[in-house]
């Protein structure tokens, strides 16, 4: 006789408990790894500090030496002064973020220690928390004594932005801009400077000299119109990379004779314009080295030499719009804009790219204010060239119009859609001349995009902006993009294929550097 | 409900300008801010907001720009706020409400009269007493609270020379600092130097005066024995090294002795100055003949060439 299961229905009741148990055994395991990932996150845990910007670089000017300062002062000591005042600055700053004062021993006497201490201590006691930088110095030097030990200088005109906020909720209080004279003597002792009195003054303004503007070789702007040499300027441009190193890998793997070959390229299909991207990081930020900047003058150069006109646009992948990254952005400003003050082949500064993508993920006050503040700056260092912003969406494009020389934006959507968006934003801006600065139309047609366009819906695409932008104005374009590119990188669009393939398709010129349908209905 | 559109009819213009900046005229005509325009340290004084609304909903802030830092303080139900500074300089207040500045007012805070400590500082310690090398004498003058006195404040400098000779000067304190240039006469020693701001005096400063190199000198033989044995030892002394103003060089000066023997032997010894003299001890020479000794200062005088003789011991 065979042997009966004891147990009827016994596949029911295992499949029962399997589920239970490994339901418990998921359970348990949830819960030891929420238990072992959770608490003090790893920052605070760590007492790490805050990521910061790596070198704090404010605009530093020394004025003209009072004519009797005790004992001449010598270049080096000059920079070992500014070295460990900025530094003594930048402290303040961090220990005003973190409510920490130890770090401020450095930089104070200790007569003085107590008295920068106090503020921030008193600020954190009472629930707030301030972030805050300085912008410019302009340093006048009155005494230094005969031993080297001793200085007393007037730092001019400082400029501080300061955010408020309250401490526990992070809630912002109050934007505040400060101008002030601080009036400072320093120490000498064991190798470093030290701060041993201040005393905050009000501003006095002093003489600079002031910029020869020679705007002869420039583009300019009458009224709506764009004149180059008094004759009328209509910008038929590409945005441009090399076909094999787009975005990231521009400015790393930039090669000059690739560069040449393409710009004869783009003006023998009948281009005047480029846009190209500085990207923010790839030039170091705040220090911008010497080497970059000769990889842009030789673009320009290049440029020059096959009659284009390029828009450098800057600040691309910025990213951090802290008070504490301002400096650097204006140094890296400084830097390109006091380099190419007089370089004829740029037809204007883009001051960023798309920077109302960025309220995404940024503030949307702290966007705006730094791109109030950068216009400003890039005014005092070139007054030559015209200046924009190359907004994403043309619901964006009317701030700060009334400062800038012409009003830029972008588009991707139906030409219905662009039609619409530069009606609205001509009953916004009615002076100023308004450029489309990116357009274009992925002739991707695959796995990650199966119902995607080809070459002839493009050329339909360009055709069809082309006559919206006509019959709006005769706007100036400029084409996204130049080449179907090899390799998209990830930081572009991520990581997804459904994102990245089509990208690789958005040129006028195919993958064999052949041009495409749509490049005849583009450049007519 | 008259309070809340009023907070609109505020917020709706200040809102294009979310940042403001201290030259902003735009605080609202309907708030100010009295309280006076200068202040000394450690004066009690009051902030009082004056306006048609009473601003009760949120705490109402005054935001502090000073010399040293960041300050916020909340007014009081009657809209005032007392406070005292020890800290100087000019100060930027903005009132703020709800998140906008509602009213701004700056003021100054005055240091005081300079008190003890005095702070003073000489640099370089010593100089060279040749009419011309010359050091710095510092003061920094400061309030009780370490506040910078006032521009302009006189200090004397009392310097009492080595020669007797009693210089009383002044100077006025530019951005913090009076200073005086001590220049070095022809009498070495010290030089004291008293700083004092009204009633307020100062730890006195020495500055050394020292001599310079000294001119040529002579030396001579003492205890000299005649055979050259080897073993005897006789002393070489130097007059009283001087520089060219009749300073007795200091304590220590190195004088280098070359003794050249007969055979042509080069011996070169190290003395030392002590009250102007150096002394040094030669061993004899071990052949007969004479012992030729030069002195001389690196930078400074030489000596005479001095001879001894030696013969064998038969």
């Amino acid at each position: 006789m065979t042997a009966q299961p004891s147990i009827k229905y016994y596949r029911i009741y295992f499949g029962i408990v399997s589920v239970v148990g490994l339901s418990l055994l998921i359970g348990v395991t949830a819960k030891l790894w929420t238990y072992f990932n959770t608490g003090a996150d790893r920052a605070t845990a760590l007492n790490l500090p805050p990521n910061l910007p790596e070198s704090h670089v404010p605009y530093i000017q020394w004025l003209p030496d009072d004519p009797q300062t005790g004992r001449k002062m010598e270049d080096f000591t000059r920079q070992e002064i500014i070295k460990d005042y900025i530094r003594g600055w930048y402290q303040q700053h961090l220990s005003y973020m973190t409510g920490e004062t130890k770090g401020l021993k450095e930089y104070f006497t200790p007569s003085a220690l107590p008295k920068i201490q106090e503020a921030v201590k008193q600020l954190d006691n009472k629930g707030f928390e301030l972030h805050q930088t300085d912008l410019e110095h302009h340093i006048q030097l009155h005494f230094y004594s005969a031993d080297g030990q001793i200085v007393s200088f007037t730092d001019r005109q400082v400029r501080l932005k300061k955010h408020l906020y309250h401490k526990d909720t992070q809630e912002k209080v109050y934007s505040s801009e400060v101008v002030a004279d601080y009036e400072v003597v320093m120490l000498l002792d064991d190798g470093y400077w030290r701060v041993k009195n201040v005393v905050r003054k009000q501003p006095v303004p002093f003489w600079q000299d002031t910029l020869k503007v020679d705007k002869s070789k420039m583009v300019q702007i009458k009224g709506q119109q764009f004149y180059l040499a008094n004759q009328p300027f209509f910008s038929k441009g590409i945005n441009y990379y090399p076909q094999k190193t787009p975005w990231t890998f521009f400015w790393s793997k930039f090669d000059a004779n690739i560069i040449s070959k393409d710009f004869a390229l783009v003006q023998s299909l009948g281009f005047n314009t480029l846009r190209i991207f500085v990207n923010f990081h790839d030039f170091n930020k705040g220090n911008v080295p010497a080497e970059q900047t000769e990889k842009l003058r030789q673009l320009l150069n290049t440029a020059q030499k096959y009659d284009l006109k390029v828009i450098v646009t800057l600040f691309d992948f910025l990213g951090d719009y802290r008070l504490l990254n301002f400096p650097a952005t204006d140094r890296q400003l400084e830097t390109l804009l006091t380099a190419f003050r007089e370089h004829p082949a740029i037809l204007a500064w883009d001051l960023k790219n798309e920077p109302d993508l960025d309220y995404k993920y940024h503030d949307t006050a702290e966007v705006q204010e730094w791109l109030q503040w950068i216009l400003k700056r890039a005014k005092i260092y070139d007054s030559n060239h015209l200046l924009t912003i190359g907004w994403a969406y043309p619901e964006n494009a009317e701030l700060l119009s009334k400062e800038l020389d012409f009003v830029s934006f972008h588009s991707y959507k139906s030409p219905e859609e662009l039609a619409y968006g530069i009606d609205e934003l001509r009953k916004k801006i009615r002076t100023k001349p308004l450029v489309l600065e990116e357009f274009g139309l992925s002739t991707y047609r695959g796995i990650w995009a199966p119902f995607g366009k080809n070459e002839e819906d493009q050329a339909v695409y360009f055709a069809q902006i082309r006559e919206v932008l006509r019959q709006k104005g005769n706007i100036p374009y400029i084409a996204w993009t130049l080449y179907d590119f090899t390799d998209v990188p990830a930081e572009v669009v991520g990581k997804m294929p459904w994102n990245r393939y089509p990208q690789k398709n958005f040129g006028v010129l195919n993958a064999a550097g052949k041009p495409k349908k749509g490049l005849g209905v583009l450049i007519k | 409900m008259r309070n809340w559109f009023v907070h609109i009819a505020i917020i709706f213009p200040l809102c294009c300008q979310c940042t403001t900046r201290q030259t902003h005229e735009g605080a609202l005509a309907d708030f100010k801010l009295l309280g006076p325009d200068s202040v000394t340290v450690g004066q009690k004084f009051t902030i009082r907001l004056m306006g048609k609304e009473k601003l009760s909903n949120s705490p109402i802030y005054l935001m502090r720009h000073a010399t040293w830092g960041t300050t916020i303080d909340t007014f009081d139900p009657g809209q005032t706020i007392t406070m005292v500074d020890t800290l100087t300089g000019w100060v930027s207040a903005e009132v703020l409400y709800e998140g906008i500045k509602i009213s701004q007012k700056a003021y100054h805070v005055l240091p005081m009269g300079a008190t003890m400590p005095l702070d003073t500082y000489l640099g370089s310690k010593s100089v060279i007493a040749n009419g011309q090398d010359w050091a710095m004498l510092t003061a920094i003058p400061t309030d009780t609270f370490g506040n910078l006195v006032q521009a302009q404040t006189p200090v004397r400098f009392e310097l009492v020379r080595p020669s007797d000779f009693v210089e009383n000067k002044q100077a006025f304190t530019k951005h913090g600092v009076a200073y005086q240039i001590i220049t070095a006469q022809t009498k070495a020693g010290k030089t004291l130097g008293y700083v004092s701001v009204d009633r307020v005096k100062s730890k006195e400063k020495e500055l050394l005066e020292v001599a310079d190199y000294p001119i040529d000198f002579r030396i001579w033989a003492e205890d000299t024995t005649p055979f050259a044995d080897g073993r005897q030892t006789f002393k070489i002394k130097t007059d009283v090294l001087k520089d060219r103003f009749g300073n007795t060089v200091p304590d220590g000066t190195l004088v280098l002795f070359e003794c050249q023997d007969a055979n042509n032997t080069l011996r070169h010894l190290n003395g030392y100055t002590l009250e102007g003299i150096a002394t040094i001890f030669v061993q004899n020479p071990i052949s007969a003949g004479s012992l030729r000794i030069r002195a001389s200062v690196n930078g400074g005088g030489k000596s005479n060439l001095f001879t001894v003789t030696f013969i064998t011991k038969k």
